[in-house]
């Protein structure tokens, strides 16, 4: 009866989180900004303290701290804030606010607070990329692929992403119209050819190839490095200057395409333009790290729940709360088994999934928004 | 057959049984994707290693894992064993002791990475004890260690 | 000035609108009226510049197809039928979804006295604080409407028109709101702005229309100012079926009863 009670009202509380008096939200919508970004320094700060081997907050601070002062730090120390921890940390942030904003914009783009960049075969796509250049790598296709040395699997997976998506976006669309159920059709379609491929390959491949291909479709911040950084940053960064001017497009596209088209917004071209940022951001994320889950749906979701669909604070907020979330995640990754390391997948998955499940037993309970 | 294995191994178990200080050795499977796969104890490649009179650096999981690239540092691996997959071999050192994890342990200070045939060194059939007694060499005898 | 020039729509290789020529003024009420089918939504969405069309359909002197999605939402707005809204937003947020218009510089203190001002007029005075998803069918067309003229401000700045294009405007409001709203529209035309709706209900039309275009199987049957269009013979040939017209004992506004769904 308590239990009851208690998942009742659990799954009631969106309805209950009536806004204030006027319905003016952008002073929450702001203050949870300063909150989260608040909330994302400490993480990075966490991030770069915890860890199987030892080197703590205090370490940390000298780091920096000599940086102006000029002390010495132990060599080792210095590795592994500098060359392991750091990169690492910058690719969480990257990558989580890369998942969330491109979660936030498919929403939008979509129309459905359920949807994420895997609906439009971003993530199979980059799977389909990466795991041909896994297998296929050392044996027909090695002249083309070694050179690439470390960025093989992720310029693959980011090529696959791009095409998939394109090649997807181009079905969908008749005389200019893209339909949607028409997209997600052919995603199905053509997750079940991905699937076919992957199944291929995975045949041909040998036993280390296999387990690479197991702990890449769960995703891993390891291997972070500065290399890898610079070679995804600007895809990412660039994704995300895009979204501020996106908010407006898709605050009008809430209300249906004919309805952003009166308002001013030339629909086509914006759905376009919001495709193609969302592949490249996922798709170089999904590369650097593998097959990350449940962010972009989950931390939109609930951030609009709390202050409200309004893009212009939400994206900014996803963005931030993402990053945050990450980071989290990965230090749980990094030590809870150590000094093996859980794929961020999988954490990520665990956090996620009651959350996903939670959202959709409370949108059963509310009307008028199905 | 049967004898002269078993005479091998026998000639194996009396070398190691002198070794004073057991070189601590990180068997890497795989380090695709940034991600170093290692073996824990329980494995063919743990196996090997006993047999060969290694201690395993990796004590505290089993089966093939990801490894924090924290942990390789405070593991601290005297030497880096690898199956051998072609190519060149001294272009493979050089990238593995670039990593900066591993550039931090005892195995990259002394450049000492082995790297043999997977399906000789893991495959557990006749050929084990040579190849058991080809890791002891390279590992116990002078002049030890691929470069 | 909304001039249609031989407008001709094809969808689904279907003609749906054949050849209409009209043309109506700013600072007039006008009303497209006519049965299911005879093309009018079509021939708004033409004007809206949804639809690629045949002819020519000039706003303001302006050639639709000519002019970009921001371009016509300077010169426009559309009420459509219906609205979904996917996202949980308050009545607040949706009237302010698009942004103001040019026309209110005045920044956010002038923009909240426009919010609680078009509220008002919607007959929606306290609801800005509450969720839209939570509206009656009716209270949502208002808002909508609300956000429209958000949207279009002014309805005549310095003597450059707008307009406000919009369909069945009022097919799901009570009498009263349907009143208040079609007086809304009527005081945006006086105001010197120019209105084009759609309607379903002929007596509605009849007392707030100043012209009337009645449409059927996409071609334009009979137009001119309402009082004198909208009689007995015209309606009852563009509706296919027997319809009465007359006057009431006291006033001038003709209105409409059926008497038989047969054309007699």
């Amino acid at each position: 009866m308590y239990l009851s009670s208690l998942v009742n009202r659990a799954t009631h509380w969106p309805v209950s989180m009536t806004p204030a008096g006027d319905g003016d939200r952008r002073p929450l919508a702001l203050r949870t900004i300063w909150f989260l970004a608040f909330g994302l320094l400490t993480a990075v700060i966490a991030g770069l303290s915890i860890g199987p081997s030892g080197t703590g907050f205090g370490t940390v601070l000298s780091y920096f701290t000599s940086m102006f002062t000029g002390a010495e730090i132990a060599a080792r120390e210095r590795i592994i804030i500098e060359s392991i921890r750091l990169p690492r940390v910058i690719m969480g942030v990257l990558v989580g606010a890369s998942l969330a904003v491109s979660g936030a914009i498919m929403q939008g783009l979509f129309r459905n607070p359920l949807a994420d960049p895997g609906i439009v075969g971003v993530s199979a796509g980059a799977g389909l990329g990466a795991i041909t250049v896994i297998v296929l790598g050392t044996g027909v296709l090695a002249p083309v692929i070694l050179p690439l040395g470390i960025f093989a699997v992720p310029l693959a997976a980011f090529f696959g992403a791009l095409f998939t998506t394109m090649l997807l976006y181009r079905l969908a669309t008749r005389g200019g119209q893209t339909s949607i159920s028409t997209l997600l059709l052919r995603r199905i379609a053509h997750a079940a050819i991905a699937g076919a491929a992957r199944g291929i390959l995975i045949y041909l491949a040998d036993d280390a190839q296999l387990r690479d291909l197991t702990f890449w479709g769960l995703g891993s911040l390891a291997g972070a490095t500065w290399q890898k950084c610079l070679a995804v940053a600007p895809i990412i960064v660039l994704a995300m200057a895009t979204a501020p001017f996106l908010a407006r497009g898709l605050n009008a596209l809430a209300l249906g395409e004919a309805a952003a088209h009166h308002a001013g917004i030339p629909v086509q071209i914006f759905k376009r333009i919001s495709i193609i940022a969302v592949a490249g951001a996922t798709g170089a994320a999904v590369a650097a790290s593998g097959g990350i889950g449940f962010v972009g749906v989950v931390v939109p979701h609930l951030l609009r729940l709390f202050m409200g669909p309004d893009n212009r604070t939400l994206l900014p907020a996803s963005a931030l709360l993402g990053a945050a979330l990450l980071l989290i995640c990965d230090a749980i990754s990094r030590t809870i088994v150590a000094p093996a390391e859980l794929p961020i997948g999988v954490v990520t998955a665990l956090i996620g999934a009651p959350f996903f499940l939670w959202i959709l037993m409370s949108r059963r309970g509310l009307a008028g928004m199905g | 057959m049967a004898a002269s294995a078993r005479s091998a191994f026998d000639d194996l178990a009396t070398q190691t049984a002198i070794i004073g200080k057991p070189q601590r050795v990180l068997f890497i499977l795989s380090m695709r994707g940034g991600k170093i796969l290692a073996s824990g104890i329980d494995t063919a490649a743990d196996g090997i290693l006993k047999l060969a009179g290694a201690e395993n650096a990796i004590q505290e999981f089993s089966g093939y894992k990801a490894l924090s690239e924290e942990a390789i540092i405070t593991s601290a691996p005297d030497a880096i064993l690898m199956m051998a997959r072609g190519g060149d071999h001294s272009a493979d050192a050089d990238k593995l002791f670039a990593h900066p994890a591993i550039s931090q342990t005892p195995a990259a200070a002394s450049r000492s990475l082995i790297k043999m045939d997977g399906l000789y060194l893991l495959g557990f059939g006749p050929r084990t004890p040579a190849a058991a007694t080809d890791l002891y060499k390279a590992l116990y005898e002078a002049g030890a260690a691929a470069n | 000035m909304i001039v249609l020039d031989n407008l001709s729509v094809m969808l689904g290789g279907k003609t749906i609108v054949d050849g209409v020529t009209l043309d109506t003024p700013a600072g007039s009420f006008s009303a497209i009226v006519g049965p299911s089918g005879s093309g009018k939504t079509t021939l708004l969405r033409s004007l809206a510049g949804e639809l690629p069309y045949l002819g020519s359909v000039k706003i303001a002197g302006k050639e639709v197809s000519g002019l970009t999605a921001s371009q016509q939402a300077a010169l426009r707005g559309v009420l459509p039928q219906a609205s979904y809204v996917a996202f949980p937003f308050t009545v607040r947020e949706v009237v302010m979804l698009n942004g103001a218009a040019s026309s209110h510089e005045g920044g956010r203190a002038e923009q909240e006295r426009l919010l609680t001002e078009l509220l008002s007029r919607v007959g929606l005075k306290d609801f800005a604080g509450r969720r839209y998803a939570e509206l009656s069918g009716g209270e949502m067309q208002r808002v909508q409407l609300a956000r429209v003229l958000f949207q279009i401000g002014d309805p005549n700045p310095q003597h450059s028109a707008k307009w406000l294009l919009l369909d069945e405007p009022v097919s799901s409001l009570d009498i009263r709101h349907q009143n208040q709203i079609l007086q809304l529209a009527a005081q945006f035309a006086e105001a010197g702005g120019g209105v084009v709706a759609i309607m379903h209900d002929l007596n509605l039309t009849a007392n707030f229309a100043d012209q009337v275009f009645m449409m059927n199987s996409g071609r334009l049957i009979a137009h001119g100012p309402a009082r004198e269009c909208m009689t007995s013979g015209n309606v009852s040939r563009v509706f296919e079926c027997g319809l009465t017209g007359g006057r009431p004992p006291t006033g001038d506004v003709p209105f409409i009863l059926p008497h038989s769904a047969q054309l007699s």
